[in-house]
């Protein structure tokens, strides 16, 4: 069973070697100035995933009668045109 | 060591019982495995804005209406400029633009005559795009954006729905560095004048405006100033919206789930001390350890020795499962969670570390555990071995 | 080698004492063999636990090897026990997780043997009580008379001067009761002091030199 613990340990050691080898290797120094290079330009130093609360929030008060991905498009569930008959 | 007899014994005994180890190892692994992840992750957002706040501006003054955030008069641009001890004031044209009910983008428009965004501006595009940019009605967008785009419309251009119903067709000049995407993941740049028409905003109006003051003792004083000066306004200054942050973090990444987690595991424990306690297998083999010769400190140095291998092996392992998941998987799920869901994408987390909150975990984890287990062994084998027997 | 004078031990359950020993005194000296003899209930086991250090007598005096157990603390205690006593129970009392060679190591853990000479001590008791070829064998694939076998080596490994055996025979056949009393013959031939508590008629029929004492209701008749 000393085998087994010696190679138990071992399978530890590499893990947390792996993490280190992994944080010390990785570019941090490329990503904070590919950072840079946003945050310079806009001043937002806040992740791009959820909306901002001090955002200027433009919101569509009604549905849009048109279809936003294919504008020159009318919306499928648009039942104007029926009613209009 | 390895012609140690009371060692050969551990490892016998540490192995023999796997079997017994296995459910008390899973669950310890999943609970430092979700701690260390939650850790992780808010650790390394943390840990990038924190690298980036120096370029934030101290203040920012906003036009607020009953609450609302609405646009500002550019006007009052000069009147900030020239109140002494403020230095580079820029207006900002930035605002949501909804592609439908769930997804959105930022439009962030580039002011080209001023000097510290042109600058900006040209490390980001090599000449001959900049002059593209100029030029033509073109944008710069990030990785989701692009990738929206590219699955749900068309890779090399959007038509943007103005509100005054207007179409307005831009042209796709470049996507943004994958890994400025903790950033950029959801930002499209435009010119100012193109993103203000996209926004709805007149020729005159800006979303607001961003100011540094050098001096850091004349930040209230300019606050105070700036408050005087126009009405309605709302001034933030860096060390709210550093607190903001902040508050936000250890609201989702720290407190309540390392609470939550705190509890998960002390349950488990509690659980696994009654087991331990009921355990007539492990009674008995104190019992015969203690009748063949092994005093009670050889026998907790046993327990203890086999436990904190224990410990250090879920705690190892929990820690690599969480690092893999955050660095390298890019951590599904919890990044939503923690940054909410928008544009699809996968953000590099830098691998930062904090040891101290690890050890922090390490020790609060060990002694609950190694107490647990320890307390009910060193009762039973301070019996008189011979009631343990029978 | 062994010395009880005015021995007792009584336990206290629900404010009432009950008495198991009482009076016990007797001397034993080294190279006997004594047959502890009783029915059930007697207190044959309750007086070798005491003999053991694995319990504490209520009042009196137990003297081994000159040591008086009763008053020693438990780190010296369970040197004395790994040292100076080696112990037959009657449910042999193997670690099943563990194989036959393991459990004969245990008692020189806790000696801080080294491996390798513990390793070759285990295979010496191994063979001496004819159990070497099921020495990787664990103890659940083991016949009951193996088991004795096995729990024979793992008393002796450390060549302790004292072997106290509780109802031995008890769990075992008549073949292997008798190889069990053979095996216990070549011990005492080799100078061991050995107390056998029991009250298997079995052992009224032994050849060899012994001294009896007799337990009635936790005295000696």
């Amino acid at each position: 069973m000393v085998k087994e613990f010696i190679v138990l340990a071992s399978i530890l050691i590499l893990f947390i070697l792996s993490m280190l080898l992994h944080s010390l290797l990785f570019d941090t120094k490329g990503s904070k100035s590919a950072y840079r290079s946003i945050v310079a330009l806009t001043h937002i130093v806040e992740p791009s995933f959820a909306p901002s609360s001090f955002e200027p929030i433009i919101r569509k008060g009604k549905k849009s009668r048109t279809n936003s991905i294919y504008p020159e498009l009318p919306q499928i569930n648009y039942l104007d045109f029926a009613y209009a008959q | 060591m390895l012609n140690n007899s009371f060692f050969y014994f551990f490892t016998l005994s540490l192995f023999k019982n796997r079997k017994r180890y296995f459910a008390i190892v899973t669950i310890s692994t999943l609970v430092i495995f979700l701690l260390s992840s939650v850790l992780f992750l808010s650790d390394s957002i943390k840990y990038s804005i924190n690298s980036q706040l120096e370029l934030e501006p101290d203040l920012i003054v906003q036009k607020r209406l009953g609450g609302r955030v609405v646009p500002l008069d550019e006007s009052i641009v000069d009147t900030i400029a020239e109140i002494y001890g403020v230095s580079q004031v820029t207006k900002r044209v930035y605002g949501r633009y909804y592609f439908d009910k769930e997804y959105s983008a930022l439009i962030f428009g580039v002011d080209f005559l001023d000097e510290q965004s042109s600058k900006a501006l040209a490390k980001l595009l090599n000449r001959e795009d900049l002059k593209r940019f100029l030029s033509s009605e073109s944008m710069l967008v990030g990785e989701g954006v692009f990738n929206y785009f590219k699955s749900h419309f068309y890779p090399k251009a959007y038509n943007f729905l103005t509100p005054s119903g207007k179409i307005k067709s831009v042209k796709i000049l470049k996507v943004l560095d994958r890994r400025s995407n903790l950033f950029s993941n959801n930002l499209i740049i435009l010119p100012q004048e193109l993103a203000k028409e996209i926004l709805g905003l007149k020729s005159n109006e800006i979303s607001d405006i961003a100011l540094n003051v050098p001096n850091p003792d004349e930040a209230a004083n300019i606050q105070r100033k700036l408050e005087g000066l126009f009405l309605n306004a709302f001034i933030s200054g860096k060390r709210e919206m550093q607190k903001e942050y902040e508050n936000l973090f250890n609201y989702k990444g720290g407190l309540f789930l390392a609470l939550y987690l705190i509890v998960v595991m002390t349950l488990s424990l509690i659980l696994y001390q009654r087991y331990s306690l009921a355990n007539s297998l492990e009674k008995r083999e104190v019992a015969i350890l203690r009748s063949l010769g092994w005093s009670i400190k050889d026998l907790l140095g046993l327990k203890a020795l086999e436990n904190i291998m224990l410990v250090l092996f879920s705690f190892t392992l929990g820690l690599f499962l969480g690092y893999l998941y955050v660095f390298i998987l890019k951590a599904p799920l919890l990044s939503e969670l923690f940054l909410g869901k928008n544009l699809q994408t996968q953000i590099e987390f830098l691998p930062h570390i904090d040891y101290l909150s690890l050890a922090t975990i390490f020790i609060l984890y060990a002694t609950t555990f190694l107490s647990a287990v320890l307390i009910p062994v060193w009762r039973v084998a301070t019996t008189e071995p011979k009631e343990a027997l029978s | 080698m062994v010395v009880v004078e005015q021995l007792n031990r009584w336990y206290t359950i629900d404010k009432k004492r009950h008495q198991i020993l009482k009076d016990i005194s007797f001397h034993v000296k080294r190279g006997d063999f004594v047959l502890l003899r009783g029915v059930s209930g007697s207190g044959k086991t309750t007086l070798l636990s005491i003999l053991a250090g694995l319990e504490k007598p209520s009042s009196g005096k137990v003297l081994i090897d000159g040591e008086p157990i009763a008053k020693l603390p438990d780190i010296h205690l369970s040197h004395f026990r790994a040292k100076k006593v080696g112990i037959i129970f009657q449910h042999f009392n193997l670690i099943d997780s563990l194989s036959l060679q393991d459990n004969v190591l245990v008692p020189l853990v806790a000696l801080k043997i080294g491996l390798q000479e513990a390793k070759a001590m285990a295979e010496r008791a191994l063979k001496s009580a004819n159990i070497a070829h099921k020495s990787e064998a664990y103890p659940t694939k083991l016949s009951g008379g193996e088991k004795q076998r096995g729990a024979i080596a793992r008393a002796i490994v450390a060549d302790p001067p004292l072997l106290l055996c509780d109802e031995p025979t008890a769990n075992l056949d008549r073949a292997n009761s008798l190889l069990f009393i053979d095996a216990l013959h070549k011990l005492h031939q080799e100078g061991k002091t050995i107390i056998v508590a029991t009250h298997d008629p079995i052992f009224d029929a032994i050849d060899f030199p012994h001294t009896i004492i007799d337990l009635k209701d936790g005295q000696i008749v």
